[in-house]
């Protein structure tokens, strides 16, 4: 909680807490206020947003309740979001923590491999996988966190490196501290400080991507999500630009708040006492 | 004594409402070697920073510094008044070569074409007794010792001739012969120049070989102020003599008993041997 | 006594740096007795720091030999070096830097009981409060995260975590350099008092020759590697050898009056 209220304490940090506690909100309750598929058909089509008690924010071409799927897709965005970060975090730190401890050859190696990462475009290589492997959920996860992944690696080997050589490594050493204790206590926990901080961009990143490539059709087609929102109000874009600009709307809004939360985590984590 | 460079009154120094200097009044005469001697958290590098007008932006500044050495004006950094701070590499640009960096100040400040620009900065590097100045002038600071770099950052300063000169803990991060020969510098800098030196230093004796004044700050205050030799005499205040009592030196009673048992000195034929026939490789 | 507590014998160590071989440490030797302070002085880049660091077994020599409490200290390897380190501790220049920027007073001296088993954990408390009075830490300070004490307060933390396992030898690298004048001479007389009332063994290293006059029994002072002059103390500052030991001498500022 004193760690919350650090990052609340920020600059931005308590609005990005607001946005994003906002949206877990309406992830949580899409399922209360609109029980069953967002995707059926609710009512008369193209009602426009702020004309219908029964439909706030209005209909799309096919009559589904704009709300209900803006709600849902919430919660899908944030699950794919923070469920490809996480997963390429994981990656990311296993591969620079191993690079950086073991140096040498195996170094030499899995740097080779996360540069091959590097130099292909992130979006392109979800996108080429998401095709592959057809699209659903966990593939979609996969495939953003295949793109994602190279950069806290490099993060977490550089770190590694430099706390390697910090005067209070030599001390545990010389303290005689089992090498692995010193890796898991002493050097782990410091060099993740930086990743962490990037951890909640990459949320974001996750969420756009996401969302580009369910704008493409190659996301999940079972569930709602904004990106396929904004590519279904493309149809009717010059009758209707709501169907468009609303979910558009929401994903700036994550990402915005992810931004913010960040940048007050990163604040958070450097004011360490 | 004429008019003083400097005339510093009641001046309070705070950050984000920390006290860092509390009421200091006193005189900086005009030419001499003044030393603000100071441990951690005594405020003597909040007085640079104040005095140099470099304070950074959350600290709230009261009471006054007035000018009279200067006919009254502000004095401009970097041109009437340099700073040389502890840490040289902060100050030296990573990837100007020392030849350009101390010539940059002499070619803004004193309006020099870059040729005799370069020639008065090789001057400056000779005067700061650098070695291989042809090699130096075109040397990036990396390349330097931490002493050298230190008096790249003195011949900098000097670039503009400043009429005055503030060196923060200047030799704190050098060993003690490098520390020595660049107060041996200072000294001779500053015996002959209209130039005046503030000297700040938490070493007490150190600076009893170089300047003929002296102020002891203590928490932000200025408990003492006064001629070099006299404070030492006849320190004014209790902490002064603490200072003086705590410095240690080659006539300073050692803190070990004498020992009995005479330890063996290291002789061991075997080992020379072994040593020869390494060294060849 | 025969054996000296350490025999430092021929250690040469060599850096590639940027395709240039540097000596930084070449066929130093030294005894170090029991309950005696080294005192190792020289300028910056005169290779203290390593020579602390090769005896400390942080890096490895190249050639020559060391002897720690009549073993063979070079050889050991995995748990038994480990378990050796308990009686070779050490004490850096920088404290800020010293300690795990996550650890309290308490976790860091924690940390050395718990490795090395000194005392059972149910004594614990009262050896980390026993260890802090010995150093002049009021048992305040335990909970206090690291980064905010005082440098003089951190020092002689590193000091206690270096007799929590209770060592024979403490190696210090300048670990008087940082701390004001006051409080250097606190800590000075904190390990005179260790080193009487324990028997303690000190390799002080600093490029302050005063400062190793006062507390050390024998100086070695070295240069590019080497170690040009080495003798007792009064015979090494009374009558100096070398040009270099000269040139140390003359550094010392006098309180001019």
């Amino acid at each position: 909680m004193n760690f919350l209220g650090r990052i609340a304490a920020a600059p931005g940090g308590g609005a990005g807490l607001a946005i994003l506690g906002l949206l877990a909100l309406a992830a949580f309750s899409a399922h209360a206020f609109f029980p069953g598929d967002p995707l059926r058909i609710a009512g008369p089509a193209l009602v426009p947003p702020f004309s219908s008690g029964d439909f706030p924010l209005g209909t799309d071409r096919l009559g589904r309740d704009v709300l209900a799927c803006l709600m849902h897709g919430a919660g899908i965005s944030l699950l794919v979001g923070i469920a490809a970060a996480a997963a390429a975090i994981l990656l990311g730190v296993a591969v620079g923590a191993v690079s950086g401890f073991a140096g040498g050859f195996i170094d030499e190696c899995l740097m080779r491999v996360v540069e091959t990462f590097q130099i292909v475009p992130g979006f392109l290589l979800a996108l080429a996988f998401a095709s592959v492997f057809g699209a659903s959920l966990p593939v979609i996860i996969l495939a953003i966190a295949l793109a994602a992944w190279a950069e806290p690696a490099r993060l977490t080997r550089a770190e590694v490196l430099s706390i390697r050589e910090q005067d209070y490594v030599a001390s545990a050493r010389a303290l005689g501290m089992h090498p692995l204790e010193i890796a898991f206590k002493e050097i782990l926990p410091n060099a993740l400080a930086p990743v962490l901080a990037l951890a909640a961009l990459m949320v974001a990143g996750a969420i756009l991507t996401e969302a580009a490539l369910s704008f493409l059709g190659l996301g999940d087609p079972n569930v709602v999500t904004w990106g396929s929102m904004i590519a279904e109000g493309r149809n009717v874009i010059r009758s209707a630009p709501w169907l468009s600009i609303l979910p558009g709307l929401a994903l700036m809004l994550t990402v915005l708040g992810v931004y913010l939360f960040s940048e007050g985590l990163s604040h958070a984590l450097r004011a360490r006492p | 004594m004429s008019v003083p460079l400097a005339t510093i009154r009641n001046l309070s120094v705070a950050y984000d409402g920390e006290t860092a200097l509390n009421g200091l009044s006193f005189d900086i005469p005009k030419g001499g070697r003044l030393a603000i001697i100071g441990e951690s958290g005594s405020g003597k590098s909040s007085f640079a920073r104040a005095l140099s007008g470099l304070l950074p932006a959350n600290a709230a500044l009261s009471g006054e510094i007035g000018w009279p050495g200067f006919e009254d004006r502000q004095p401009q950094a970097g041109r009437d008044l340099c700073l040389v701070l502890q840490d040289p590499a902060t100050s030296l640009d990573p990837v100007m070569t020392i030849g350009r960096q101390v010539a940059e100040g002499a070619r803004a400040h004193l309006g020099l074409a870059w040729p005799q620009a370069m020639a008065q900065a090789e001057n400056l590097l000779a005067r700061v007794r650098l070695p291989e100045l042809q090699r130096l002038m075109h040397a990036f600071p990396h390349q330097l010792s931490g002493g050298q770099r230190q008096r790249v950052a003195i011949a900098a300063a000097l670039a503009s001739r400043p009429r005055l000169l503030i060196a923060d803990e200047i030799t704190s991060a050098l060993d003690m012969v490098t520390q020595a020969e660049i107060v041996t510098l200072l000294r001779d800098l500053t015996r002959d120049s209209a130039m005046t030196l503030v000297f700040i230093t938490h070493d007490i004796a150190l600076a009893s070989t170089l300047c003929d004044r002296c102020a002891v700050f203590h928490r932000g205050r200025l408990v003492e102020i006064g001629p070099m030799a006299e404070v030492l005499a006849r320190p004014g205040d209790a902490y002064t003599a603490t200072l003086i009592g705590a410095h240690i030196d080659l006539a300073s009673p050692r803190l070990i008993e004498h020992f009995q048992e005479k330890w063996e000195p290291v002789f061991r034929p075997e080992m020379r041997q072994g040593k020869e026939s390494g060294g060849e490789r | 006594m025969s054996e000296p507590l350490l025999r430092v014998s021929g250690l040469s160590k060599t850096f590639a740096s940027g395709g240039r071989r540097v000596l930084a440490v070449s066929d130093v030797s030294f005894d170090l007795p029991r309950g005696r302070t080294l005192g190792l002085v020289g300028a910056s880049g005169s290779g203290k720091s390593t020579l602390a660091r090769l005896v400390l077994r942080l890096i490895a020599p190249d050639a020559g030999a060391v002897h720690f409490q009549g073993r063979d200290w070079l050889s050991l390897r995995g748990i038994r070096l480990r378990q050796a380190r308990a009686k070779m501790q050490m004490v850096f220049q920088d404290p800020a830097s010293a300690f795990n920027p996550r650890a309290t007073a308490e976790s860091a001296l924690a940390d050395a009981l718990r490795i090395h088993a000194i005392v059972p954990p149910e004594d614990r408390d009262a050896e980390i409060e026993r260890l802090m009075d010995r150093v002049g830490l009021w048992p305040a300070l335990r909970v206090r995260p690291v980064g905010a004490l005082s440098g003089g307060q951190r020092q002689r933390l590193a000091i206690a975590r270096a007799l929590a396992t209770r060592p024979k030898l403490i190696v210090l690298d300048e670990a008087l350099s940082a701390l004001d004048l006051g409080i250097r001479r606190q800590i000075l007389d904190l390990l005179v008092s260790l080193q009487r009332g324990e028997g303690l063994s000190y390799l002080f290293i600093s490029h302050d020759l005063a400062v190793v006059r006062a507390i050390a029994h024998r100086i070695a002072v070295m240069d590019a590697g080497h170690i040009v002059e080495q003798g007792e103390t009064e015979t090494v500052t009374g009558a100096p050898q070398t040009s270099i030991t000269k040139a140390l001498i003359a550094a010392v500022p006098r309180l001019i009056t």
